[in-house]
């Protein structure tokens, strides 16, 4: 995967490889989510509130693309933070339903605000790191593998991995405990906001154009989902191995544009319904088994 | 001082009425079922585009309406029992796979009647003119007659054998069964009679507007908002809502700018969501 696209020279799979890294960050984003049980069904709300920012301050006010990627993460953390005050009032469906609202409400106002963001047309124009195709590859990748691991360590290896459990498998006694639920909530929820924030403004500096179906449900938030399921959730390395298997999937059935949508929709749906824990959950399982095979 | 035009006044009352009956299906299953159908849009869509076909080929505008609402509810019990009853104690599953399956919805929509804007035959023609009001007359039938189905829904749950099973059923899910009440019977209806519900707002509403594939999620999250808001399980609740809602959008359209008003709106809900988590009318 590193070394494929400097040795093939070949634009088109580097230019999927290096989406699919971009859309890899922001399931990641998705999943540190669901550590703590907040699932989102509005996560394009960061993704595209960043895409938009990036977009606005590199076109509209010609920001250097590095400050205006930083800048659409560090806006969309503190825009994260800043939510935490009403929305850790709401829990479950309400929590998700209510993102979904908010990535509504931002969509229309993308929308109605036309003057500033070019309305349904979006904003064009945007200035990329660089206009060679291997060298932004190698940026998104690099950014990507330094998420996955930053991620998969918070999640999975670090002290917070167990008070994450403990938070999702029973709240009451892991606040018996003397865990601040709370806190732990909040870390999870800026980190998923920043990092939705973070693969919005590659999204927008990598493809130099932006339109309100970054900040759409649907197709974003639906993309992001289906990666999720797909991938396997509460694995961080699922959701990115779900975003290249999907994007993967849309070049290759880009003929049959029509039934793409829903044809994920139904294996995720299927997969949902009788494969819970996702792909990876089977792939591990089957590196177990071979592992533990050889050994004998 | 300064004078509220009537116009705005009605736009807003009618309108409302109508974002109340789309809430009710939402709401209805929520409270008894126990369960967020974020699928709620895409049984939005699929009361209108059921109408629309039916028309297409051929049935009267009324027969057509009532047999896509039918249509609607077999399919809500139908998806109820495949899909959503065998996980159903999973909620973040069940509203993601719902969530899902209005995507399958619309894909099948749009693979099927294509992208493009279609419009639905109204129930009644014409425009309604008197008193410096101008407003068509099916605006006017359907505000009419979702305060109509709203009300018997209400006077459904409070006094028929049924709708008392169903109280039953929201209370105390064991002592319903211990009297004999079958829960799995209540949940399948109750899915249907609110997926029947919704279909009956889309059949009034969606002659306002026009119908595209993703015209389902705006009703979906208007309804979420106006069902949380006005209070979960409260059938007065998504109606007055419904109607607050309605008038915050019609003025700001009027005294602002239509693309406003649905925005102004859903602030409002989240206001109210913040200040009052329980919802307006809720417990």
């Amino acid at each position: 995967m590193i070394a494929a696209p400097a040795a093939l020279r070949d634009p088109y799979l580097t230019h999927i490889l290096t989406l699919s890294s971009v859309y890899a960050i922001f399931a990641m984003s998705w999943d540190i989510l669901m550590y703590t049980d907040q699932l989102s069904l509005g996560h394009s709300f960061f993704f595209g509130l960043a895409a938009y920012l990036t977009a606005l301050l590199n076109s509209t006010y010609k920001v250097h693309p590095i400050l205006s990627v930083l800048s659409g993460v560090a806006v969309t953390a503190v825009v994260g933070l800043g939510l935490s005050i009403p929305f850790f009032k709401l829990r479950g469906a309400y929590y998700a339903l209510a993102m979904a609202g908010l990535a509504e409400i931002a969509t229309l106002t993308v929308k109605a605000y036309s003057d500033v963001t070019g309305g349904e047309e979006g904003i064009r124009g945007i200035t990329p790191f660089t206009t060679d195709y291997l060298g932004n590859y190698y940026i998104v990748l690099g950014v990507m593998l330094a998420s996955l691991i930053f991620l998969y360590y918070i999640a999975e290896r670090s002290r917070f991995s167990l008070i994450f459990k403990a938070v999702r498998d029973d709240e009451v006694a892991a606040k018996s405990l003397g865990i601040v639920v709370h806190r732990y909530r909040l870390l999870c929820l800026v980190l998923g906001a920043a990092f939705a924030g973070l693969g919005g403004s590659l999204y927008a500096t990598y493809l130099t154009i932006v339109n309100p179906n970054v900040l759409a449900i649907v197709p974003t938030t639906a993309l992001v989902v289906t990666m999720g399921m797909v991938g396997g959730v509460h694995t961080i390395i699922g959701p990115a191995l779900g975003a290249y298997i999907i994007v993967f999937l849309n070049t290759f059935f880009r003929i049959a544009e029509n039934i793409r949508l829903l044809a994920y929709g139904l294996a995720a749906t299927l997969i949902l319904i009788f494969l819970p824990g996702g792909i990876i959950k089977y792939l591990s399982r089957a590196i177990d088994y071979f592992s533990k095979a050889r050994r004998v | 001082m300064v004078e509220v035009p009537l116009q705005v006044v009605l736009n807003g009352l009618t309108i409302g009425a109508i974002y109340g009956l789309m809430a009710i299906g939402l709401s209805l299953i929520f409270s008894v079922v126990d369960i967020a159908n974020s699928a709620h849009g895409g049984f939005y869509l699929l009361g209108a585009y059921l109408a629309y076909f039916f028309q297409k080929i051929g049935l009267g505008v009324p027969l057509a309406m009532l047999l896509a609402v039918l249509l609607v509810g077999v399919i809500g019990v139908v998806i109820y029992r495949l899909t959503i009853h065998p996980i159903r104690d999973l909620h973040a599953n069940v509203l993601i796979l719902t969530f899902l399956l209005a995507i399958v919805f619309e894909q099948v929509v749009r693979i099927t009647f294509g992208p493009e804007y279609k419009n639905l035959q109204p129930l009644v023609t014409g425009v309604f003119e008197g008193g410096g009001v101008v407003m068509s007359n099916q605006r006017i039938t359907a505000a009419v007659l979702s305060v109509i189905l709203v009300s018997l829904l209400s006077l459904f749950i409070k006094r028929s054998k049924l709708g008392k099973a169903i109280r039953m059923t929201t209370q105390d899910i064991e002592a319903a069964q211990l009297l004999g009440i079958d829960v799995t019977l209540i949940y399948l209806l109750t899915f249907g009679l609110g997926t029947a519900l919704t279909g009956a707002s889309a059949v009034l509403a969606a002659p306002l507007f026009t119908l595209y594939p993703a015209m389902g999620w705006l009703p979906f999250i208007l309804s979420f908002f106006i069902t949380i808001s006005g209070g979960l399980g409260s059938v007065s609740g998504a109606l007055v809502m419904g109607v607050i809602f309605g008038l915050t959008d019609a003025f700001v359209s009027y005294y602002i700018a239509p693309t406003w008003g649905l925005i102004a709106g859903f602030l409002l809900t989240l206001i109210i969501l913040v200040v009052r988590p329980q919802g307006l009318l809720g417990r």
